[in-house]
């Protein structure tokens, strides 16, 4: 879920949906994007300041939410090596840092520019992760399972200066 | 504080829209570049997953998790530790009011990470609706109001001072929030 520009939305396999957090009418469905089932079984999807971005590994629109630019709008996808399992994470200005803990990968991201980084720990899931909206760090990794559950204790961090 | 309102249900029947953007058309990944991520020092905490977390401006916080793996030691974890990556330093949470919980849903307000619902056994059948608040600058708990729904995502609203969340609903099996 996120939360920003005065609407709550919820992205799933399906559908995007949106809540006026100030008028608290009813949940509004956007317009569909048109992307094959399968190409968006796990969309990620994150605030980049001008509207609601949606993306999976080969294709990404923002949806505006002012009342001149209320629409989907396609935006450049995210690196494909990402999987189904990354997450977009907010940092600061708007962009979006996309991470993938089994893909041990990592990509910032925003319409005009990505940047990549691999991570210097094992394939995890359901790992403890942060990112720096400002500070000393743009991203955190600890812990996590591997596929057995077998805990880590273990970490890395993105510097900030990195990942501008 | 006020407590937690169910604002409405999720309208979900009729969804679909012309004016389907065009698909888009595959491009190359750019390289990976292996040597800017930094590891972090060992954690004062027992290897773990399902933690909660978050980045407060300049520590990021972790607690709960829990340890499981087929070791004799699973157990749901109840202390949580903070990293300055200015210091370099690890140090541990205050005592939190809740009993061990892992695999819910935190949400940083910009002063405190709020931990909502999660789960209290190994086997994932005891869900927890319990929730408490971290202070990083004075590291305090405090409780909070029990959260109404099993949180499946959640967020907060820098614009109106709300924790939204949602989950199914606890009579219907449908989403709420």
């Amino acid at each position: 879920m996120i939360a920003s520009g005065g609407h709550a939305f919820v992205v799933t396999t399906d559908l995007t949906l949106a809540l006026d957090l100030r008028r608290r009418t009813a949940w509004k469905a956007l317009p569909d994007l048109g992307w094959p089932h399968s190409l968006v079984q796990a969309p990620m999807a994150g605030w980049t300041g001008g509207g609601l971005l949606v993306a999976h590994s080969e294709a990404a629109a923002v949806f505006g939410t002012g009342s001149a630019e209320e629409g989907w709008r396609r935006v450049s996808p995210p690196p494909r090596l990402l999987s189904p399992e990354a997450t977009l994470y907010p940092l600061s200005d708007g962009q979006q840092v996309a991470v993938d803990t089994v893909a041990r990968a990592a990509a910032v991201f925003d319409p005009a520019r990505s940047r990549w980084s691999a991570m210097p720990l094992e394939t995890r899931r359901r790992a403890a992760v942060a990112a720096g909206e400002s500070g000393a760090a743009a991203f955190f990794v600890w812990g996590g399972s591997t596929d057995a559950n077998l805990p880590f204790g273990d970490g890395a961090m993105l510097p900030w200066e990195s990942a501008r | 504080m006020g407590g937690w309102a169910v604002v409405d249900r999720a309208q979900v029947a009729d969804v679909r829209f012309a004016d389907a953007p065009e698909p888009e058309t595959a491009r190359e990944p750019a390289g990976l570049a292996e040597d800017i991520w930094s590891p972090l020092p060992p954690a004062p905490l027992s290897a773990r997953w399902g933690s909660y977390s978050a980045w407060t401006g300049s520590q990021f916080v972790v607690w709960g998790g829990y340890a499981g793996g087929g070791t004799s030691e699973e157990s749901t974890a109840d202390d949580g530790a903070a990293y300055d990556p200015v210091a370099q330093r690890w140090r541990r949470l205050a005592r939190a009011p809740l009993q061990g919980m892992y695999g819910g849903t935190g949400v940083w307000t910009g002063r405190e990470l709020w931990l909502l619902g999660g789960n209290g056994d190994p086997n994932g059948r005891q869900t927890l609706s319990a929730a408490a608040a971290y202070e990083p600058a004075e590291d305090r708990w405090r409780r909070l109001p029990d959260v109404p729904l099993r949180v499946s995502a959640a967020a907060w609203s820098r614009q109106t001072g709300q924790a939204i969340i949602a989950g199914p609903d606890p009579a219907t099996g449908d989403v709420a929030a």
